[in-house]
């Protein structure tokens, strides 16, 4: 999940009231069928490549061809056999699932905890450069990952910062934060403060108050917050080809290696399994949290 | 929680250090680029600490160079122009569909979240000599043998336009939804035509949206690197690719940090002058906000 500016629109949806009910049933004229006509075309642009992906994961050949021929899951079996590390399989291809899936935790912890502070801080407390700090964390969403990979590529340079995961996790962590600030911060900004007075006043501490009623109201923005951030840093593909270095790979750059020199089925069934990753996870997230919810962000 | 007291002033900048302590690399990662763009370096020496503009100067004078430039503002603007006249369509389908605007919202929603990799592979397929876009134009007798459609300009348009599509389309279903259905009413009753409201009412009311897509998309357009990278196969010659040469192969690391931070200035020079353009005393935006 790259780049999400666009989606704080989505909110509007969400919110406010769908004045137009839909089109009243009546005979179609052209406009409207020239309108759906385009609409179909352009909804089949963005359907496409990820059809065509699922479609040639079950191919019997080992190129890649249109149609696909046959069905199979050979390439799903080969998938395993990798991640076994068979002889005559991919390397690396295990190692990479792993140390993406590591680093994806790491930075989702790292996210979670450090961004809900900041979100608690902005929400709780006025104080001198409020504004400022709170532009400052939500910097990386409108700041080019391009520009940003560079930037850190010579950052780590000049300290010497030469360990593979601590470059990939300090990018990482950089990029996924603003959205676990957003998603904690939407939440705090509809949560009853009440309650919390009422724990106050019926003799709960700061910290009683904190762990027993503040964390367990806000505790849906924190989970959608750690999720994002695992599929952002799980999916991020510019930053880490900047930063990573040596044998250690993150799973897309792994891809990227593959897909350069010649691009057999085995990565659609890989692109397959990653594409059902991201699916769990807004589902997932709906059913934990709502959609709308998170969107609001 | 207490405020005033010495704890609760000092509490909220204890809680903002570790979420701020990330970001101060983002500030020494754009003050390192701007610094180094203005050292000196050559093949010998490499890289020497200085003060001079003879980064920028390579980078203008040296027509490669100059021409990635002029393509990827190129690339930039087509993209952005095809992204409205496909995003709103769809947008606007959004708007006056209730039947269907989930499965349209999922449907444009999904390539955003899909690793990016994943969709380039995605074009690569469909693209190739034997993928389904060629199947289809041999079949249709458009052309005897497979056109070469990969590693073009236009693959690495398709991929570019699948990448941002949503963020011009989310941002014009958004103010859509937002214009009073009376307004089209009146305008109904008043004896205009469909086409007559939808230009002279709905047309004029959504513009704030596009104006906000085209910003997004038209920025996101000038620092693509996946596309050019995966699907250009060096025959698209973009900026972002001309700075991964300097920064990884050449290790010319001032002229590197000299193209990003021309090619940062530019997109934003380039967005506030179409702002300018597109509502030089502020009306549109006032305009959406009554409407």
């Amino acid at each position: 999940m790259p780049d999400l500016q666009g989606i704080g629109t989505v909110a509007s949806f969400a919110t406010a009231p769908h004045a137009v009910r839909g089109i009243k049933r009546r005979p179609w004229n052209p406009a409207e069928i020239v309108l759906s006509a385009v609409g179909i075309a352009v909804l089949s642009f963005l359907a496409a490549p990820i059809v065509i992906i699922v479609l040639t994961s079950f191919t019997t050949t080992t190129t890649v061809e249109f149609p696909p021929v046959g069905f199979s899951l050979m390439w799903y079996r080969r998938l395993l056999d990798t991640l076994g590390g068979l002889p005559g399989t991919r390397p690396g291809l295990a190692d990479a699932i792993w140390f993406s899936t590591w680093l994806g935790v790491v930075v989702a912890c790292i996210c979670t905890v450090t961004g809900s502070l900041a979100a608690l801080a902005l929400h709780k407390f006025t104080f001198f450069g409020k504004a400022v700090f709170r532009d400052m964390l939500l910097l990386p969403i409108t700041f080019p990952s391009l520009i940003l990979g560079i930037g850190l590529l010579v950052t780590f340079s000049k300290l010497h910062l030469s360990d593979p995961f601590a470059r990939l996790l300090i990018g990482h962590v950089i990029v996924a934060l603003p959205y676990v600030l957003l998603s904690v911060g939407a939440n705090l900004a509809v949560y009853e403060e009440e309650v919390e007075e009422a724990a106050r006043s019926l003799g709960a501490d700061a910290l009683q108050t904190l762990l027993y009623i503040t964390l367990p109201l806000i505790r849906t923005g924190i989970i959608a917050g750690a999720m994002f951030a695992f599929v952002n840093s799980f999916d991020n593909f510019t930053v880490s080809f900047f930063l990573s270095i040596g044998s250690a790979q993150p799973l897309p750059m792994w891809i990227y290696q593959v897909v350069i020199y010649g691009y057999d089925p085995l990565i659609a069934a890989i692109s397959v399994f990653l594409l059902g990753m991201t699916v769990a996870a807004v589902v997932l997230l709906d059913r934990l949290v709502g959609l709308r919810r998170v969107a609001r962000t | 929680m207490d405020r005033g007291t010495l704890v609760g002033r000092v509490a909220p900048y204890g809680m903002l250090a570790p979420a701020l302590a990330f970001m101060v690399f983002i500030v020494c990662a754009a003050g390192f680029l701007v610094r180094y763009s203005f050292d000196a370096w050559s093949p010998d020496a490499g890289m020497v600490s200085g003060w001079t503009i003879s980064s920028y100067l390579k980078f203008f004078e040296t027509r490669y160079y100059f021409r990635a430039l002029v393509s990827t503002v190129r690339l930039a603007a087509i993209v952005t122009v095809l992204a409205v006249v496909m995003g709103y369509p769809v947008a606007y389908l959004i708007s006056v569909s209730s039947r269907y605007r989930n499965l349209i919202m999922v449907l444009v929603i999904v390539p955003l979240m899909t690793d990016i990799i994943v969709r380039a592979y995605g074009w690569i397929v469909l693209l190739s000599a034997g993928g389904l876009v060629n199947s289809v134009i041999v079949a249709a007798g458009l052309s005897e043998k497979p056109v070469k459609l990969i590693y073009t300009e236009w693959a690495v348009i398709a991929e570019l336009l699948h990448e941002c599509l949503a963020f011009m389309v989310l941002p014009i279903a958004g103010v859509l939804q937002k214009i009073n259905p009376s307004l089209r009413e009146a305008s109904a009753t008043l004896g205009a035509s469909q086409w007559r409201t939808f230009r002279s009412i709905t047309l004029p009311l959504s513009l704030p949206g596009v104006l906000a897509g085209t910003l997004l998309v038209f920025a996101l357009g000038m620092s693509t690197f996946v596309g050019p990278l995966i699907l250009g196969g060096g025959n698209v010659t973009v900026m972002s690719l001309i700075i991964r040469d300097q920064m990884g192969v050449v290790l010319d690391w001032p002229l590197g940090s000299a193209m990003s931070v021309v090619l940062v200035a530019l997109t934003l020079v380039l967005l506030f002058l179409y702002g300018r353009l597109m509502h030089p005393h502020g009306r549109l935006a006032t305009r959406s906000d009554h409407a």
